[in-house]
């Protein structure tokens, strides 16, 4: 077994430009853009195709093979106008420091919008127009409105989907280098799994190789634990359009829709930035809620049909563009919120119970008319507190 | 010994029951005639509807007064066969002196749902021998009409100012307490013409000084209210959507409020706050949509996050 501890899909990037598997068009595409930069009128090229198709590594490939010196900005750099005028301006005008070429590389640019990028498409443009050396582009969807402007100043190549084989031959090189032990099947039906996603493939694949050997009912399991956990349903419902897919994800929950609601109402501000995409999402599960007490109320459970949809598509469509950065959901703590809340009322409650009978009050006006008041005199004047204490035959722990 | 205020100055008969007297001169005539039907009082919160039951009972039964009442209360019982099995209970136990008939309050008796009120007026049929309800509400047509038309009813008027003041003046004379008219003009402002919240407020002025001036009712004032309210709709409207959200759930969470209180905590600071008049009337409508929302709806912290998400985008 291979000593680098690093991450699959880091040790195994390709290296070389034969290593990229399965765009031979895409990659000789961009090798003879780039030979021929001088001769270009567009000065950038936008590659486009699906998720974990090779996009990016096909970049690092060819900036290795031709000794050039890669500049990256990613998803995870904030991109407003300024910090893209700030680090690319002087990078595509400047000599690389061993005088030699450069490439530029825009990793996503679908995340190059919304309030937190202002003005950064504008200023890709211009940095493009005066540019001397060439900027790559990648996107998953290059049709989309916010890229309209920018694709006029770029020459488009398409990386297709990996197909099936070319995933399986791959993820065989990679396990036969690790020295890991598998069945033919599993493979096959690994690579089938992640739709054309080599990333995917190879992560899934250091994932199910901890135990030294992949066999196929193993990763039957696997993938159905993963398609039935919450996780994945908050992936489709925040990263992706496709309500079928996310019903049918939805459908196989072990946790019921409330403890789903929970989590998106957690997660929604760290997904949805813009306040409308929030105020939908958010309208969306109030309208869930609001179904659901219909049901209790009225025992009319084909309402359940609204809830769910509310909820689901409500809260996946609720969103303009998919926000392409990586979020680590979190844990709901509106559940020892509204546990501690309960408690709190409870204690309220008791409070007033006991005093209610010789105040003629109910719980709720006491906790309106006379405990804030209650409790001032019990902060102010411990004294005057404890004679009323003492009056209500109140017996405070 | 010290007592809590609105008891010490409970009005002792209904002669006492300042404010209401179109309702009292009735009550009283009902006493004298020593029979009386099932009444119905509706009226805003600290007018005199608790107070006026208990001094009918008084009225009627002298000293044993406690014996004969049996007090309910809509919003703390949990169901209508609680409330049954108690009426049963209290219906069936031998009246102490020779009475007519024993008497039921059941206080905020709109909070029982339409199909309780239906199983309380069955229940209210079934004893009216020896028993007599007297429900209170604070708005009548919450109220089915079989019932209500098998009570007499009363409307309790909003107390005017220069009676709450009156009551005020006289218990502070009684207490030997020096307060001045600015301070009694912020305290009327602040009861919202609820007596019971006004002599409360007064007794938690008494705790500071004898001497009450507008600065001590301001003190108070402020206690009462959740100061962090003023911070959240600044943080709602100003793009800080996170920080809003986690405060409205703690200020609920320290507070214990219900999700209507919040609300409700949120128009008033809303309303009272710089905010261009124009957001502001967009604001005050989506309290008031998610006030209706949250009626219709269970999760408060959902439809509250919603509210605040609103604002955000009212403000973007």
């Amino acid at each position: 077994m291979s000593k680098d501890k690093s991450p699959w899909i880091i040790k195994y990037r390709p290296k070389t430009v034969r290593d990229v598997v399965g765009q031979t068009k895409a990659t000789e595409d961009l090798l003879n853009y780039i030979k021929s930069f001088d001769r270009q009128k567009k000065k950038a090229i936008m590659l486009y195709g699906p998720p974990g198709c090779g996009k990016t590594s096909m970049v690092y490939a060819i900036a290795e093979e031709l000794g050039h010196e890669l500049i990256e900005v990613n998803a995870s750099d904030r991109r407003n106008k300024n910090e893209v005028l700030e680090t690319l301006g002087p990078a595509s005008m400047q000599m690389s420091l061993f005088g030699g070429s450069k490439l530029i590389l825009v990793d996503e640019i679908d995340g190059l919008s919304g309030s937190q990028d202002r003005g950064g498409t504008t200023a890709l443009i211009d940095v493009i127009k005066k540019t001397k050396f060439p900027i790559i582009l990648t996107t998953n969807d290059p049709w989309s409105q916010k890229l309209k402007t920018l694709r006029n100043y770029c020459v488009m190549v398409q990386l297709r989907k990996l197909n099936v084989l070319s995933v399986a031959k791959y993820l065989k090189q990679i396990l036969s280098q690790e020295g890991v032990v598998y069945e033919e099947s599993a493979i096959k039906k690994l690579a089938g799994y992640v739709d054309g996603d080599l990333r995917a493939a190879v992560n899934d694949l250091q994932m199910l190789s901890s135990s030294g050997k992949i066999v196929e009912k193993e990763l039957t399991l696997w993938k159905r634990e993963q398609e039935e956990s919450l996780f994945s349903a908050l992936k489709l419902i925040f990263k992706s359009y496709n309500s079928e897919a996310t019903s049918h994800v939805v459908d196989n929950l072990s946790e019921d829709l409330k403890m789903l609601s929970y989590w998106l109402e957690e997660n929604i501000p760290i997904e949805y930035f813009n306040p409308a995409e929030r105020r939908n999402a958010y309208r969306a599960l109030g309208d869930y809620d609001i179904f659901m007490s219909r049901i209790m109320r009225w025992q009319h459970w084909r309402f359940m049909y609204y809830a769910r949809l509310l909820l689901v598509m409500g809260v996946q469509q609720a969103k303009n563009d998919v926000n392409p950065r990586y979020v680590m959901h979190k844990r709901p703590e509106i559940l020892k919120k509204i546990f501690i809340r309960a408690a709190k009322r409870a204690k309220i409650q008791g409070i007033a119970r006991q005093i209610g009978a010789k105040l003629h009050c109910s719980a709720g006006m006491l906790a309106k008319d006379f405990l804030p008041y209650y409790n001032f005199i019990q902060e102010n004047n411990p004294e005057m507190g404890r004679e009323i204490n003492e009056f209500l035959e109140l017996d405070i722990r | 010994m010290l007592q809590v205020w609105t008891e010490k100055y409970r009005p002792k008969t209904l002669a006492e029951v300042k404010g209401q007297e179109d309702v009292t001169k009735r009550l009283v005539a009902f006493i004298k005639s020593g029979n009386m039907p099932h009444l119905l009082f509706a009226g805003p919160a600290g007018t005199g509807k608790t107070a006026s039951a208990i001094a009918i009972a008084r009225d009627l039964y002298g000293d044993t007064w406690r014996d004969n009442i049996l007090e309910l209360n809509a919003s703390d019982e949990r169901g209508i066969d609680i409330i049954r099995n108690k009426v049963k209970d209290f219906a069936r136990s031998k009246a102490i002196e020779d009475v007519p008939f024993k008497i039921i309050y059941l206080d905020e008796s709109d909070a029982l749902t339409k199909e309780a009120q239906h199983a309380l007026r069955r229940t209210m049929e079934d004893y009216t021998q020896n028993t007599r309800f007297i429900l209170s509400c604070n708005y009548s047509s919450k109220i089915i009409s079989p019932i209500q038309s098998r009570c007499a009813i009363f409307r309790f008027k909003p107390l005017p100012d220069e009676i709450i003041k009156n009551i005020l003046g006289n218990i502070a004379k009684n207490e030997e307490i020096d307060i001045n008219a600015d301070a009694l003009d912020l305290l009327y402002v602040a009861c919202e013409g609820d007596c019971r919240r006004a002599e409360n407020m007064l007794q938690a002025c008494s705790a500071i000084s004898k001497k009450v001036d507008k600065q001590i009712v301001s003190e108070i004032i402020s206690f009462a209210e959740p100061k962090e309210i003023a911070q959240l709709i600044k943080d709602a409207t100003s793009g800080e959507f996170e920080k809003a959200k986690s405060l409205m759930q703690n200020i609920m969470i320290k507070h214990g409020l219900s999700g209507i209180d919040m609300i409700r905590q949120i128009q008033k600071e809303v309303l009272n706050s710089y905010i261009d008049d124009k957001i502001k009337v967009k604001l005050i409508r989506a309290c008031g949509e998610y006030e209706f929302r949250l009626v219709e709806g269970s999760d408060e912290f959902t439809q509250l996050a919603a509210l605040i998400s609103e604002f955000a985008l009212i403000s973007s």
